[in-house]
């Protein structure tokens, strides 16, 4: 190295505090945008260089920088965000809190053609403003350029896999590979635009089956864990448990019962929630009285929102012929294979019989 | 009710006899309070207990929620018929982890 690279690197030295100061006030300000935004991304990081990186690059090309202060990387985060949508969300709040290097910042998405495809990130080149940190010891912080880039995980696996190549630029890679390269950049793209139409579209989904839950319809509605979600939070057992509780005078425990979906898709073979719907209706007070046969005389006087999922379960696999085999069955898909399933199931049948359910009908 | 226990590190682990009612369940609170603090993760070995009441029923629910607040795992172990079926028919095993 030259002297003038040497000068360099001794600015890196006095300034080693100042960095790892900058690093942190980025680092939580990226931090704090993704909360206000409410998105949850793959990550976001940050890094000072180390001092053998800085040498090695001004043994390259230590010549275009004038100081310290004219190297923008010395101070690098990323965020790798999920969605390629939203990587934009970010760069408003970047521009808006930091003082951007517009002239230096690039963002590659742009830079291609209509037929070309390859690297896609958003550079940006910034400084903190005084109105986000000001400590007269330590003035530097507001002087030295930062980088940020933002990119999908799709992107960033793009990115980190061409790095890996060892390869700096296209230049240096043999043709036939920058076209296979850019190829899966362009696929990459492609997925990164549908990721975000599923979402997109899920997101409606929702929305839709909330109304028609609402509205009543539900033989149009497949069941699936939306649907299903939609129509427990709708309230449908709220009357059973409450039923149940008085058994013992319960206290009820709010629990998600999303798992009870796998039995009445898989085991019932359910396709519609206007099927789960008229089961319900149809055995929800047989169910009740399972519950009586089991809580009668106990101490038991707490009970969850599951019980009376639970019951109304035990009963349907009764009613619709069930045998043992298919009561633990049942039990597998509730709760996952146990040592005493197959002696609980027998338990359950016992109960249903000594009820009088008759398979096919409900128990008056 | 009797109770054993062993602290490794951030887990704990509680094997436990009897029964776990009205009159115990208070008695386990007290004797792993101080540990439950220290740990994340809670073993519960339960093959020689004979049952639980709604007593236990609250307190495995008080370390579940604290356990789950911290990031942590409360797992149960080797539950026999009697206490899987106060389980089931509470809906416990809705959310608990329950291991053979």
């Amino acid at each position: 190295m030259d002297l003038h690279c040497e000068a360099i690197l001794e600015q890196y030295k006095n300034n080693l505090e100042s960095y790892q100061i900058l690093k942190d006030i980025v680092l939580s300000k990226l931090k704090e945008f993704a909360k206000n935004l409410n998105l949850i991304v793959n990550s976001i990081e940050g890094r000072v260089k180390e001092e053998a990186s800085l040498i090695g690059k001004l043994e390259h090309k230590g010549y275009k920088y004038s100081d310290i202060f004219s190297i923008t990387d010395i101070v690098g985060c990323r965020i790798v965000t999920f969605y390629s949508d939203q990587v934009d969300k970010f760069s408003a709040l970047i521009a808006n809190t930091f003082k951007v290097d517009w002239d230096n910042s690039v963002d590659k998405r742009k830079n291609y053609g209509v037929d070309q495809f390859g690297y896609m990130s958003v550079h940006y080149i910034c400084t903190v403003p005084k109105s986000l940190y000001d400590d007269p010891a330590h003035p530097e912080v507001n002087i030295i350029k930062f980088e940020i880039q933002i990119r999908s995980v799709l992107q960033h696996a793009w990115a980190t896999i061409y790095h890996d190549t060892g390869y700096k630029n296209d230049v240096e890679v043999p043709s036939k590979y920058l076209r296979r390269l850019n190829r899966l950049a362009g696929l990459l793209e492609l997925a990164d635009e549908e990721f975000v139409e599923i979402r997109s579209e899920l997101e409606e989904y929702k929305r839709a089956v909330k109304k028609i839950v609402k509205s009543g319809n539900l033989n149009q509605v497949e069941l699936d864990g939306d649907s299903f979600g939609a129509y427990i939070e709708s309230g449908v057992f709220d009357s059973l448990n409450s039923r149940i509780a008085t058994i013992n005078n319960m206290e009820i425990e709010s629990v998600s019962i999303r798992r009870h979906l796998t039995l009445w898709k898989v085991g019932f073979k359910l396709k519609t929630l206007g099927e789960f719907d008229t089961l319900v209706k149809k055995y929800s007070d047989s169910a009740y009285k399972f519950c009586i046969y089991q809580f009668e005389g106990t101490d038991i006087d707490l009970i969850s929102t599951a019980t009376g999922p639970f019951a109304l379960a035990m009963v349907c696999c009764y009613v619709h012929g069930g045998s043992l085999l298919d009561f633990k069955y049942a039990l597998d898909l509730l709760f996952g294979e146990r040592a005493t399933n197959a002696r609980l199931a027998k338990k359950y049948y016992d109960i249903c019989e000594k009820m009088g359910l008759k398979v096919g009908e409900s128990c008056e | 009710m009797e109770i054993k226990k062993e602290l490794n590190e951030n887990k704990l682990v509680v094997v436990l006899s009897g029964r776990l009612d009205t009159n115990t369940a208070p008695l386990l609170e007290a004797d792993i309070k101080d540990d439950v603090e220290k740990v994340s993760d809670i073993e519960f070995d339960f093959t020689n207990l004979e049952y639980v009441s709604s007593a236990g029923l609250r307190v495995l629910l008080m370390y579940q929620k604290a356990l789950s607040a911290k990031k942590g795992s409360l797992v149960i172990k080797h539950v026999n018929d009697e206490v899987m079926s106060v389980f089931d028919m509470t809906g416990f095993s809705t959310f608990l982890t329950i291991e053979d």
